[in-house]
């Protein structure tokens, strides 16, 4: 369960990333630093949920396609 | 003396073509699409097909003349500050009007995995329901088997899907990498950069087409394999469709920075794009999640 609240958060960081950019790239401000810093922080946080996913499937903290409850 | 007020202009442009053949193109390709599916169904031939891809055609013409035309007037310095704004809340409206879309089918799988299936076994007050109902129902996901009898076999995380998540992973760092490449002024990371990402993009298509055959002839998952294959294609297929638009806009990104568009301070197409690029990748690794592992 723990692993799951994991990686839910991670998903929650990736989408605020995501959309810290996007909030950057309407408002265009030249004061604001770049979108691109956010979505590299996007593109890793992804990166980092699929590892742990993987690992978590491996090791068994994950069960795939379990009961739904 | 009074200080006179300086405007800024406004570039409005001549009348337009492409709004009545867009209309004209949509008009074909629903009543194509709708012809062609009764057709189908009842195993009859018909100008449905025909007229399907006509209005594709159309569609297809639309976008590259409207395309062209706003370069040319974008690369003419026509627009004005005030018509980026426009632009950007456009974006922000197609983005909002995406992020519903996609709540709205994962609320779906939600609902009918942790609710529905729940009380249609029982769950909470609703042991008459069962009994009434389905006695022998039980809850459990993937749903392989409804109370209907359809059978049908689960889709793995293995193979295919894990193949198409590291894809579209690898791809959002060469896009993000074509990006920076953008604002640094370096034009040949950047077409090298973007051309990966498309042909990345190009390879997660047919792998997912793969993916789909596999479901249909060899695992009998269908869309008629209950809410299961309901979900499952629902939710993966309007994702493949997201990436069909994102390497087409990719594409005709790219042919603009080969034609030496884009500078580091004015390239909200090229952000527009990448954007878009990056949240298909992030509704996917939520499917990978959502509907693959868990």
């Amino acid at each position: 369960m723990l692993v799951k609240l994991l990686v839910g958060g991670l998903l929650l960081f990736m989408l605020y990333n995501l959309f810290r950019a996007m909030i950057i790239m309407l408002k265009n401000d030249p004061n604001q630093p770049p979108m691109s810093k956010f979505i590299g922080r996007r593109v890793m946080t992804s990166a980092i949920i699929v590892i742990l996913l993987l690992l978590a499937v491996a090791t068994g903290l994950i069960t795939p396609n379990p009961r739904p409850y | 003396m009074a200080q006179q007020q300086v405007y800024e202009k406004y570039y409005v442009p001549d009348q337009s073509p492409w709004p009545i053949v867009g209309a004209i193109a949509l008009f074909l390709i629903a009543f194509g699409a709708g012809n062609f599916v009764v057709e189908q169904t009842k195993g009859e031939s018909g100008y449905g097909g025909w007229t399907l891809l006509a209005g594709i055609a159309t569609l297809l013409v639309m976008l590259v003349g409207w395309f062209r035309n706003q370069i040319h007037e974008s690369m003419a310095g026509k627009y004005s500050a005030q018509l980026g704004r426009s632009y950007r809340q456009g974006m922000a409206w197609f983005i909002f009007s995406e992020v519903m879309f996609f709540a709205a089918f994962f609320g779906a799988l939600f609902y009918a995995r942790m609710i529905a299936m729940p009380w249609l076994d029982g769950a909470g007050n609703n042991a008459m329901t069962a009994e009434v109902l389905w006695p022998n129902f039980e809850a459990v996901w993937p749903l392989t088997k409804t109370p209907g009898g359809v059978e049908t076999t689960a889709m793995g995380w293995m193979g295919l899907p894990l193949y198409n998540t590291i894809i579209l992973l690898i791809s959002s760092v060469t896009c993000h990498f074509a990006h920076v490449a953008l604002e640094k002024q370096q034009r040949g990371k950047l077409i090298a950069f973007l051309g990966v990402t498309i042909l990345l993009g190009c390879f997660f298509l047919t792998l997912q087409v793969e993916e789909y055959v596999h479901a249909y002839r060899e695992m009998n998952l269908t869309l008629q394999s209950g809410v299961y294959g309901n979900t499952f294609f629902l939710l993966t297929g309007f994702h493949g469709m997201h990436v069909t638009l994102g390497t087409i806009i990719l594409i005709v990104l790219f042919f603009r920075v080969l034609k030496g568009h884009f500078t580091p301070d004015n390239h909200f197409a090229f952000q527009a794009g990448s954007w878009y690029w990056h949240f298909v990748d992030v509704v996917w690794v939520m499917l990978f999640f959502f509907v693959y592992i868990l």
